[in-house]
């Protein structure tokens, strides 16, 4: 016996406009239940259930269904265009993430520039106190760090409260993968100019 | 032995355009527990002298021994130890963190060794009362007044438990009053056992130094004791 599983029909309310093509059961969560696309409409067959034996009684039902004006769509095609669609979604989503990064590398960057900049006589004067420039390499990635731990937080509470989400140990290994790696350039960037300063064009001034 | 012994020093100072021969040829010995003022006027080297000094820079060329140790090819590690442990700082413009309150600064030179909090905060206390600012230690430095702040940063210095005291123009952002004063707390600080150096072009500063070493155009032109 096949079972029939999902099918794509013209959108209507009619139960008799409901199409019904065999196809296998595994591959059923491919389909999102009640998933919307423009005029069409994806159904479960939990409630327009219909089986049948052979591929012969498949095409009857196909032929009968035509005949009442009926159009049908292999679910081949739909699985192509919904493949096709999701990769787009895929992309779109994968250009948002990339520019989301772009964005936190940048906005860490411009942190620790202005940190660096209005900070200098700070520096000089912690050098003259006997602070290693390591040492304050470390305070501003330390500093880094404590802005990205409030972040992963942050985001770690919103994906917990998300109803579709799931706050895994993997995922939460993920984030802090990723937020380790956002900030790789912004410590290039500090270890170079901190290595730049001369703590005497430093500490003069005043406060 | 001297504490701090230079030898044919210079410094060259390079630009894209320019070179500037900042020191030339300094030999210089210092004592232990001497209190000497480097005069000269703007521009003749002698901040850049109590930088190389202090180890904040290094020269061009020459020797510079530090308590018998060569410096020459010293690590940035082993440099800021030296800074730390041995060499105390006072700027003109006192050097204060303003976002530190006055026992926070005071406490800033032992962040960078291993001691607690609790240790840091009763050291500190112990320097801030012997200037005289036990009781301002909660404030921030510019809710201070010029006096107040150098000598917080006296203090700070002091608190390092240092060998040799390098003083830039420290009552140069000061009024004469208040310049006395950080003055005659330099003087006791000298007599209690350290080598104070004192960088300035005031006469009156020079005053309280019983060593004088007059600077110009990157050379020393006199160095007298009284």
């Amino acid at each position: 016996m096949i079972l029939i599983q999902v099918h794509k029909i013209k959108k209507t309310n009619k139960l008799d406009s409901f199409i019904i093509v065999p196809y296998d059961v595994t591959k059923m969560k491919d389909y999102p239940i009640g998933y919307r696309e423009d005029d069409f409409m994806y159904y479960t067959m939990t409630n327009s259930f219909f089986m049948y034996n052979s591929s012969d009684q498949r095409d009857k039902v196909i032929s009968v269904l035509s005949e009442k004006g009926i159009k049908t769509i292999p679910i081949e095609r739909q699985l192509k265009q919904f493949t096709v669609s999701n990769y787009k979604a895929v992309s779109y989503e994968i250009f948002n993430i990339l520019m989301i990064l772009l964005i936190c590398i940048g906005g860490l960057i411009g942190f620790c520039i202005s940190g660096i900049f209005s900070e200098k006589r700070v520096t000089g004067i912690k050098i003259a106190i006997g602070y290693r420039k390591n040492e304050i390499i470390f305070e501003y990635i330390y500093r880094i760090l404590k802005l990205l731990l409030i972040s992963i937080i942050i985001a770690a509470i919103w994906i917990s409260k998300e109803p579709y989400s799931k706050l895994t140990m993997a995922l939460f290994f993920k984030m802090l993968g990723f937020a380790f790696a956002i900030q790789i350039p912004s410590i290039v960037l500090i270890t170079y100019m901190i290595n730049r300063f001369k703590p005497r064009e430093l500490i003069g001034g005043e406060q | 032995m001297s504490i701090i012994s230079l030898m044919k020093v210079d410094k060259q100072y390079e630009t894209k355009y320019t070179k500037t021969n900042a020191l030339k040829g300094i030999d210089l010995d210092i004592e232990k527990n001497e209190m000497v003022a480097i005069t000269g006027p703007s521009g003749c080297g002698k901040s850049t002298l109590l930088n190389i000094i202090g180890l904040i820079d290094k020269s061009t060329r020459g020797s510079y021994f530090f308590q018998g140790k060569d410096t020459g090819n010293i690590k940035d590690k082993e440099a800021a130890v030296i800074r730390n442990e041995k060499i105390g700082f006072i700027y003109q413009y006192f050097a204060l963190i303003k976002e530190f309150n006055v026992i926070e600064n005071v406490m800033l030179p032992f962040n960078v060794r291993s001691m607690t909090r609790k240790q840091k905060k009763e050291k500190a206390k112990i320097y801030l009362s012997e200037v005289g600012l036990s009781d301002i230690s909660k404030k921030h430095p510019y809710e201070l007044s010029g006096g107040q702040q150098q000598r917080v940063a006296i203090s700070r210095a002091l608190a390092q438990e240092t060998d040799v005291l390098l003083a830039d123009e420290p009552t140069g952002n000061l009024d004469q009053d208040t310049g006395k004063d950080i003055m005659n707390l330099l003087v006791n600080i000298n007599k209690n056992g350290k080598t104070v150096i004192v960088v300035t072009h005031d006469e009156n500063v020079v005053a309280y130094c019983k060593r004088r070493i007059a600077m110009k155009d990157g050379h020393i032109i006199s160095d007298t004791r009284i």
